[in-house]
């Protein structure tokens, strides 16, 4: 039977993607507009939250991609469930800022410029493209933190585990 | 400040890597005897693990800031990023794969898998001591204010 934390790991991640992707594909090809037609109060919502849900889910995706990678780099199996319960829940509490700063770094394009100046100019392919590969941004950055914060996790849960004499004293 | 505290980081975390592996592993092989050399080794590398992980999160965090400082995601920027991706990955293969094995195998004194394990804890850490450098030679091209000085 596979462990509790790999099916919460599992679950968040494809909750994280789907996430991702849908609020990602509808703001860059403006489908808030479907949702109004539909429902009007509910495409407003949208329209408002799709952004935000869009960064949020690219660096929780990347955080939760990091504890999956850094999980596997560890071979005691009491040790990978503990360091990826805790760095999951330290992912949790530093999401918000993480996420904050990855938006504003991936707004930063190759000279410097912001890659939404032009945004509202461009054609429909243009904003989806702009809207992925700030996506990715986002989502890299979100990996190297959520490395980083695994990274220390594993070694204090290493720490904290007592070798197998002082365990049986 | 952030710049300082990013550099302070890496000499901490580099450092410790390359005294540990050129200073203190030739000095302990030839002073002390076996049993009393692996009480000290599975010491250090734990202690090691706790400087250099501590010192890559602290890397991490003031690096971001730094790019914001910067302004602008270069593909030299890019490069190093992938680099700091490796170095992490590998640092934590380091510390707490091979590092807890050893702190494990090394329990009851000298045993027959602790060289294996000792040789490839070595091998981790040189190849993420080069990639260092490299990250900290791609860093100069990042720094460096872009073109020459005018004389005269």
């Amino acid at each position: 039977m596979k462990p509790t934390y790999r099916k919460w790991l599992r679950w968040l991640t494809v909750a994280a993607l789907i996430a991702g992707v849908s609020s990602t594909f509808s703001y860059g090809s403006g489908a808030h507009l479907i949702v109004r037609y539909l429902d009007p109060p509910v495409g407003r919502w949208w329209n408002e939250h799709e952004f935000a849900l869009m960064i949020f889910a690219a660096a929780a995706l990347g955080m939760l991609i990091a504890v999956r990678i850094g999980a596997r780099l560890l071979d005691d199996t009491a040790a990978r469930a503990r360091a990826a319960v805790v760095s999951m829940i330290a992912g949790a509490v530093v999401l918000i800022p993480i996420a904050r700063l990855g938006a504003a770094l991936g707004q930063l394009g190759w000279t410097g410029a912001n890659s939404f100046d032009t945004y509202a100019m461009n054609s429909i392919v243009d904003k989806l493209l702009i809207a992925g590969v700030y996506f990715l941004k986002v989502f890299f950055f979100g990996l190297i933190a959520g490395l980083a914060i695994f990274a220390v996790v594993a070694m204090a849960v290493a720490l904290a585990t007592p070798a197998p004499s002082e365990a049986r004293q | 400040m952030v710049l300082f505290v990013h550099v302070t980081a890496v000499i901490v975390a580099l450092g410790g890597s390359l005294f540990s592996t050129f200073a203190l592993t030739p000095i302990l092989t030839g002073e002390l005897e076996p049993a009393a050399r692996v009480k000290v080794v599975r010491r250090v590398v734990r202690r090691l693990g706790v400087i250099v992980l501590s010192a890559l999160v602290i890397l991490v965090a003031t690096g971001m800031l730094n790019v914001l400082y910067i302004g602008a995601i270069s593909p030299l920027l890019a490069i190093k990023l992938v680099l700091v991706v490796i170095v992490i990955v590998l640092a934590t293969y380091q510390y707490a794969n091979l590092g807890a094995r050893i702190w494990r195998v090394s329990e009851n004194g000298p045993a027959p898998e602790l060289a294996p394990l000792l040789a490839r804890f070595r091998r981790v850490g040189l190849a993420q001591g080069m990639i260092v450098l490299l990250i900290v030679y791609l860093s100069l091209g990042l720094t460096r204010v872009a073109g020459p000085i005018a004389i005269g």
